[in-house]
């Protein structure tokens, strides 16, 4: 911590910080286009300008390294107007098309120039006009909103390692383009377009659905992957529409993949509403006593799956399944990677597709045979019910058992089991997941659930109620 | 104590002997008749028009039906920018945005399009913020007041019926 004077008061800041981080943490604002905490500091926007007490000029704060002693002016004139007049010049050339644009409301050219701009420009002239361009399989650039910030090259140089953008020509004639022919592939597409500070950078998948003031935000935890990246749900009319990143700088998490960002259709399409019977739509009323008539009659039951669900929900299926009073084997690892130490596919994404493989070692919901061994039993008749918890059917399985799948969406798997039950998703409920580091996070309730639809924990409270209750209980329907 | 300066009002009003005589009082009225009479049937000085067949010329804030406006160049105004479906105080607007394809490109100025637009005339209020809230000049409730229909599917506005047709029918638009 060192001691410095921020418009004539002293504050103690972290000097490992950058300099605007480090006076936003003790409440003053700096508005800034190019600089990103995660990536390396350019100067190139202009927008940071500070007075440093001698010092002639007005200075850039992004790239003012903390000391000692350091006194800065943020709010005096001359900063104002110096600021205003970078406004003035991004704005020189910037259409203005914030009706049409999809970031206006989160842009941060809109609340830099409704906050520090001048609100008049004084450019008479033609505005530059540069058609807009494919440059990714879900991606397109807009030339005009650009204000050359430089943040998508050095992201993409910087943290995805791959070079396909770049900066062409100089000054007035400044375009971001791409660097050869190939168009962008990787899977930070997304990111790319939520790091510009403009609506420079677009995705097609979103482009034009909605406008970003509509969004019910919740925090929440992306479920594609065992890193567990802090998102934001956006949801309107109980649609899922987007996930944005939710900025945690303890974590360092400022970012999120692309197959976690657009995975989110499931969500709201082809959902699974119904008890299922041999693949036909029933009804729990008829599905459940045929489920308990097989839990009565089973000799071992196996329950596999689970890396989807919260810890709250494993919990409770644990206990709630332990206290059918059966021989039960429990196994989360249905894929090959969750026997492994998590590998990073790239800088965020893991190769593991589950958001809580690690919570599921802390509830001890894994055998010591793996998934192999429960399959081996089940073949040779050893376990007759299997229990799936929003997994595919492994493909070895044929045994005489049945089986039970707990998905949300209508899947092969549901059509293939003899029972499927119709569960919440994650964004509908609360709960937490632990990431592949065993950090504990905690999401919120994003999309409200259908009413009576059971959690996968809800379900076996159910199946062990109707199997304490006698049979004129349940005739008046007392659950 | 005595009541001071009484007036008597019935006093002030009592007829004269020729007014309490029937056929002066009733010629009187009808001259007034008369007046009017020739007023109306000669020199054009009637009050109410016939209505279907004529039509009086709305005040010009006056709020009727939605038309959708189109710039000098005959392109539409509107880019989805859902301003107005959000300001809607009723929910009677939809409208689903579009990237402009190429064979429109002419008919838009910007490359986000409306491609539908639909007002309930059973929900609208006929409040106005949607005009307010518009940035681009695009919506006007400048139309007529007469709107009645006798099913509901004709109540829902479509984008091709509010379209502003000056010049015939929506260019781009195959009919």
């Amino acid at each position: 911590m060192v001691t410095i004077k921020i418009d004539g008061v002293e504050y103690k800041v972290d000097e490992k910080k950058n300099l605007i981080d480090a006076v936003k943490a003790v409440g003053t604002d700096i508005p800034y286009f190019c600089y990103h905490p995660s990536l390396s500091i350019v100067g190139m926007c202009r927008m940071c300008l500070i007075e440093i007490e001698g010092n002639p000029k007005v200075q850039a704060a992004c790239n003012t390294p903390v000391k000692e002693g350091l006194s800065i002016i943020t709010k005096s004139k001359r900063v104002l107007e110096s600021r205003e007049g970078t406004m003035e010049f991004l704005l020189a050339n910037h259409p203005l098309d914030c009706p049409v644009c999809d970031k206006a409301g989160e842009c941060d050219l809109q609340d830099n120039a409704f906050s520090a701009g001048k609100g008049v420009s004084r450019f008479e002239f033609e505005k530059r006009n540069v058609p807009q361009e494919e440059i990714g399989d879900n991606l397109m650039i807009n030339h005009n909103r650009c204000i050359v910030c430089f943040r998508c090259v050095r992201f993409e140089e910087e943290l995805v390692k791959e070079s396909n953008l770049g900066l062409f020509q100089r000054g007035y004639h400044s375009l971001i383009g791409l660097a050869n022919d190939k168009t962008i592939k990787h899977n930070y597409q997304g990111a790319l377009s939520d790091i510009c500070p403009t609506g420079a950078l677009l995705n097609h998948k979103t482009l034009f659905k909605s406008r970003v003031w509509w969004y019910k935000t919740a925090k929440s935890i992306c479920h594609g992957c065992s890193t567990g990246c802090n998102i934001e749900t956006n949801v309107r009319d109980n649609k899922m529409y987007r996930y944005m990143t939710r900025e945690n700088a303890e974590l360092g998490m400022y970012f999120l993949c692309d197959k976690g960002r657009f995975d989110l259709d499931w969500l709201n399409e082809n959902r699974l509403f119904a008890y299922y019977e041999k693949g036909l739509p029933s009804e729990s009323g008829a599905v459940i006593p045929k489920i308990l008539d097989k839990i009565k009659s089973s000799k071992k039951i196996a329950i596999i799956g689970g890396a989807h669900e919260s810890n709250e929900n494993l919990a409770l299926i644990k206990a709630q399944a332990e206290k059918l009073g059966k021989d039960i084997v429990f196994e989360a690892r249905t894929s090959k990677p969750q026997y492994f130490l998590p590998e990073q596919a790239d800088f965020l994404m893991t190769t593991d597709a589950h958001p809580n493989t690690k919570g599921t070692f802390d509830q001890a919901f894994n055998s010591t045979g793996g998934i192999d061994s429960i399959v081996k039993d089940f073949n040779a008749g050893k376990i007759d019910l299997l229990f799936i918890l929003k997994e595919d059917i492994p493909a070895e399985l044929k045994g005489p058992g049945s089986i039970v799948v707990l998905h949300t969406n209508i899947t092969a798997s549901v059509k293939d089991a003899e029972f499927a039950v119709p569960i919440k998703t994650f964004a509908e409920q609360s709960g937490t997941f632990t990431n592949k580091n065993g950090i504990k996070q905690h999401f919120e309730l994003a999309i409200q659930p259908l009413q009576g639809l059971p959690s996968s924990g809800d379900f076996f409270k159910r199946l062990n109620l109707e199997l304490s209750m006698k049979k004129e209980e349940l005739a008046i329907g007392n659950n | 104590m005595a009541t001071i300066n009484v007036i008597n009002v019935m006093k002030k009003h009592q007829f004269a002997w020729y007014e309490k005589f029937y056929f002066y009082s009733i010629s009187k009225g009808l001259v007034i008749t008369l007046k009017h009479f020739i007023k109306a049937a000669f020199l054009r000085g009637s009050v109410t028009v016939q209505y279907p067949e004529e039509k009086r010329a709305y005040s010009s804030r006056f709020r009727g039906m939605h038309s959708l406006k189109r710039d000098e160049q005959g392109r539409e105004r509107c880019t989805a920018c859902f301003c107005c479906m959000w300001i809607c105080p009723a929910d009677a607007i939809t409208i689903e945005a579009a990237e402009v394809p190429p064979e429109r490109q002419h008919l838009h100025p910007e490359d986000k399009y409306s491609k539908r637009f639909d007002i309930d005339l059973l929900r609208c209020i006929f409040c106005g913020l949607c005009e307010e809230a518009c940035p681009k000049g695009a919506i006007y409730l400048d139309g007529g007041g007469e709107m009645a229909a006798d099913n509901r599917d004709d109540l829902i506005l479509t984008k091709e019926r509010m379209t502003q047709k000056v010049g015939g029918p929506i260019k781009g638009q195959r009919n």
